[in-house]
């Protein structure tokens, strides 16, 4: 382990340990360094690491104070790497987001209150209302970050915020412009604020399902389309062909006449 | 896509729904009749909704049942993604009919989480297929469908809400589809 990681981590079990809490200033440097056995510089690299990671905050002329540590402020990082990752990966943070977002919608049902409701409603009527992509994007955003919110737990909130991303979010419509019509996405987001007001969690959570289910379809059918033609000549799947089906009356023309027996 | 696509996925269904569950496959073979119809408008895809339409049904069969988690669509898609049909195949079948909302209500909304609905004009058109036909393969407007199944599944409170919520997702996959059939 080099000296600055394991700076790193001695400053990590102060605050694990309690002996830092949030909020509190960090002795000098000097003293800093010589209770942690560090030299002063690798404690300065260190300090400017968990900076970086939001543990850590200067104020200027102050001193060096622990953050809050809110799950938002730790892991807002997430965002930044979410926007990193390239089209393969992306197709695991879709499921991802499957998985977390009915569960946080359903959750938000239980949780929201009338307040909340009328503002994710609005939020709906301004993304119908909304005539550029980039106006659809940032009140579509909205009204997830409303929900999310209303789920009340700040790590669910955080995790899927990242997931969720505007840069995401934006190439998800750019996508839906160009094949489906925006209408359809809207009709379910109709129907969670319409749950949500009901403090119905079922249907609620079955209405995300459904939502995201379709949005981020275009993300696993532009990894399909990579894919097939990186293997273009196994573009033929191999069937396993079911036993000689028993021909019955009334069957449907297509195989009566032999219309499609191309194999 | 494969040329014998459709001809394999109606011998699947015969083989998997004629004789255990046959109302199923005479529903099948009507949906497959009006898929017959619907598809030279959509080109590529044409063939796929002739397969898809043999096939939605296929987690009625027992089988796929046998494999499965218990709700149908979902079934259908994992057995037909284990026989090496299309991913695409089976992302339509578990999606047919809006069916990820009755999954959902249902408590299987996990199953749909590496599932696509893909909102094409196929779907649509699978949609359309699936909702004009009756349950012993008959033609049938959406909407006597719609209070057939309060019917059939007199006393299934999930299906009550279902008949609630998708109709006006069902009726404009419907109107979307009779467009495009329209215009084109």
């Amino acid at each position: 382990m080099g000296a600055i990681e394991s700076a790193i981590n001695k400053l990590r079990d102060l605050i694990v340990s309690g002996e830092l809490s949030p909020g509190d200033r960090l002795l000098p440097e000097p003293e800093l360094a010589a209770q942690l056995g560090v030299s002063r510089n690798t404690l300065r690299e260190a300090v400017r690491a968990l900076i970086q990671a939001k543990v850590l905050d200067v104020r200027r002329g102050d001193g060096t104070y622990v953050t809050s540590l809110e799950p938002n402020l730790l892991l807002s990082g997430l965002n930044f790497v979410v926007e990193l990752m390239q089209d393969h990966t992306l197709v695991e943070v879709a499921e991802v987001r499957r998985i977390l977002e009915p569960a946080a919608t359903a959750l938000a049902a239980t949780r929201i209150d009338d307040a909340t409701v009328e503002k994710v409603r609005k939020a709906l009527d301004r993304m119908q209302a909304a005539t550029t992509t980039e106006a659809l994007v940032v009140e579509d955003a909205e009204f997830h970050r409303l929900i999310f919110e209303a789920a009340g737990n700040s790590t669910l909130q955080a995790i899927l915020s990242a997931l969720v991303s505007q840069t995401t979010k934006a190439r998800v419509w750019r996508a839906e412009s160009r094949g489906g019509p925006k209408a359809i996405t809207l009709v379910e987001h109709r129907r969670i604020v319409d749950a949500l007001a009901e403090r119905d969690p079922v249907l609620a959570g079955a209405a995300a399902t459904v939502l995201v289910s379709a949005a981020d379809h275009w993300i696993r059918h532009l990894w399909d389309e990579t894919v097939h033609e990186a293997n273009a000549t196994d573009s033929v799947p191999k069937l396993r062909a079911p036993a000689a089906a028993r021909r019955t009356k009334g069957k449907p023309s297509s195989v009566a006449a032999g219309r499609r027996n191309g194999a | 896509m494969a040329p014998d696509l459709p001809a394999w996925a109606l011998a699947l269904a015969e083989e998997k729904l004629a004789e255990a569950v046959p109302r199923r496959w005479a529903h099948a073979q009507g949906v497959v009749r009006r898929a017959e119809a619907v598809a030279p408008f959509l080109g590529e895809d044409g063939d796929l909704l002739l397969a898809v339409a043999a096939v939605h049904d296929l987690g009625f069969a027992p089988d796929a049942a046998a494999i499965g988690v218990g709700f149908p669509a979902v079934d259908a898609a994992r057995y037909l993604e284990k026989l090496g049909a299309p991913r695409r195949l089976a992302h339509l079948v578990a999606h047919s009919a809006y069916s990820a909302l009755e999954g959902s209500l249902r408590g299987f909304g996990a199953e749909y989480v590496d599932c696509d609905d893909e909102r094409t004009p196929l779907r649509d058109a699978l949609w359309y297929c699936c909702l004009t036909t009756g349950p012993d393969g008959e033609p049938m407007t959406l909407e006597e469908r719609i209070s057939e199944w309060s019917v059939r599944y007199a006393g299934d409170a999930v299906i009550a809400r279902y008949a609630e919520l998708a109709p006006p997702e069902l009726r404009a996959a419907v109107a979307r589809t009779e467009e495009r059939l329209r215009v084109s």
